[in-house]
């Protein structure tokens, strides 16, 4: 059972460390640039000189998907680690408070779940056309939400238990036992709360440029890269399925890594 | 009884979650220098509420505790750290007590005051603990040594008022009688004040000098630990 649920991390890690060296160390070696159009060579077929084919301006497909990956995962990774950040600040806040304060940031909180997911997003990226980071920046500051309530909960948990009462008659400051001692407890909870909303943001990224609102062209992102092939003529079917291969193993790959961590997290509390 | 001679006073506390139905009704004590004092009930008495109270954990309806003459409820921020350093708990379950993740010399120095030039070292053998255990884990200590450990990581702070909760409840019978001997030899060496709360008739007769009764949350008899033994270990 074990072996099992440790399995699916290492799996999970395993293939994410391969996608992350395909996106950000092969383009080392591999010098074909992403934007320089053939015209001459549209839609080719995979082959020897473009192993995953052209698209219809005989720009190079695995450069370009290499580059698409890299921004894809860039861009979900620093919107994933704002949302942690701003969860975990609204978190504390609304564990150690007491009354108000407390209250507030829940509420909050309730009313920004309330407020759909997709007409937000949309809104955010309508106001701020074109500029993927602040869209994105703007996104995972609204998106603390889970994170939040998850790291209040724990602390609400903490504070009642006689580790925390011990730590405060000993007379410890509020950071030391924050930082020194909290924390530590509240690792696993962080890492789970990162990942998944890790492949929450690569979906909206890819839903975002395949709907226009995401990279702007040339740039390539696997949003775009999808949104591209659906104007491209039926018989190029390498560019979606090269597209939607990668998109497909990176998010599986990320929910085998929170899923490994959840389930190694739940063993460690059971035993 | 001479006031000098006082270092904690709980005046007129009461507790609860509501002023109608308070769980800690109009508790009043005295707490000598060296002397250990046990508030001694049934389980649901209020018992371990006194002393949450006592430690700041719990807000009283009503009521006064003064350490050395100082209402310690009143005062805030830094001072009341200082202040709550004096008084240091035990509680019943020391694995509960300690971070899982913390060698037992990290959960020591920070409880050192910094000026005192003290090691870890000298805590661990005033509990009979040697050096070795400095590098280990609460999961590689047995439910005694843990406990040590509590009462070494409590000596830490130099207090002077310990609130010993239930502290032999998780512990078998051996380890129950090693742990009250080095409770009691600690009191006499340092001149410690012992606030025991605890259910259990052998604790207070071993560890106490007098006992107060508690009876759903009430005062109902105060009594010297030889009348204590008279009436309690009689009727067993």
């Amino acid at each position: 059972m074990k072996i099992r649920k440790i399995d699916n991390l290492r799996f999970g890690l395993a293939v994410l460390v391969l996608i992350v060296v395909f996106a950000f160390v092969l383009p080392v070696f591999y010098r074909v640039s992403p934007y320089e159009q053939d015209l001459s060579n549209p839609l080719s077929a995979p082959s020897i000189d473009h192993p995953m084919g052209t698209d219809m301006y005989g720009r190079d497909l695995m450069a370009r998907i290499m580059k698409g990956t890299a921004n894809t995962l860039m861009v979900s990774f620093l919107a994933s680690l704002v949302s942690l950040i701003t969860g975990i600040i609204a978190g504390v806040i609304s564990g150690f408070s007491c009354g108000i304060i407390s209250e507030l940031v829940m509420r909050l909180a309730d009313v920004l779940l309330g407020f759909p997911k997709l007409v937000m997003i949309l809104l955010i990226s309508g106001i701020l056309s074109r500029d993927i980071f602040a869209s994105f920046f703007l996104l995972a500051c609204l998106s603390w939400m889970e994170t939040a309530r998850i790291i209040r909960g724990e602390i609400k948990v903490i504070k009642e238990s006689l580790l925390y009462k011990s730590l405060v008659a000993a007379g410890l400051s509020f950071p030391k036992v924050l930082l020194g001692y909290i924390s530590p407890l509240l690792r696993g909870k962080f890492l789970v709360s990162f990942t998944l909303s890790f492949a929450s943001f690569i979906l909206i990224e890819i839903s975002l440029s395949f709907l226009g609102l995401g990279y702007a062209s040339p740039e390539p992102s696997l949003g775009t890269l999808l949104r591209q092939a659906r104007y491209d003529p039926a018989g190029s079917y390498w560019i979606v399925i090269f597209t939607g291969l990668i998109i497909i193993i990176l998010v599986s790959a990320v929910n085998f890594i929170a899923d490994g961590i959840k389930d190694s997290l739940e063993e460690n509390v059971s035993r | 009884m001479s006031r000098d001679n006082i270092i904690l006073e709980v005046k007129h506390l009461t507790v609860g979650y509501s002023q109608k139905k308070p769980v800690v009704k109009d508790v009043s004590f005295l707490l000598k220098k060296g002397e250990c004092l046990a508030i001694f009930g049934k389980l649901g008495s209020g018992k371990t509420t006194i002393a949450m109270a006592i430690l700041g954990f719990i807000a009283p309806i009503y009521g006064m505790v003064l350490l050395n003459s100082i209402n310690i409820l009143k005062i805030r921020g830094r001072k009341r750290r200082e202040i709550r350093r004096r008084i240091q708990p035990i509680f019943q379950d020391p694995f509960l007590s300690l971070h899982p993740m913390k060698r037992i010399k990290t959960v020591l120095e920070d409880s050192i005051e910094r000026e005192s030039g003290k090691s870890v070292k000298r805590y661990l053998n005033m509990v009979g603990l040697d050096a070795s255990y400095m590098d280990r884990l609460p999961s590689q200590l047995s439910g005694g040594e843990l406990q040590r450990v509590c009462i070494a990581k409590a000596l830490c702070t130099n207090p002077e008022v310990l609130i010993l909760d239930e502290p032999f409840t998780a512990q078998d019978h051996v380890t129950k009688v090693k742990l009250a001997v080095l409770l009691r030899d600690l009191k006499n060496k340092y001149n410690l004040s012992y606030l025991l709360i605890t259910h259990d008739i052998f604790t207070v007769s071993f560890l106490s000098d007098r006992v107060l009764l508690l009876d759903q949350g009430k005062v109902t008899g105060t009594m010297t630990a030889g009348e204590f033994r008279e009436k309690y270990i009689a009727e067993l």
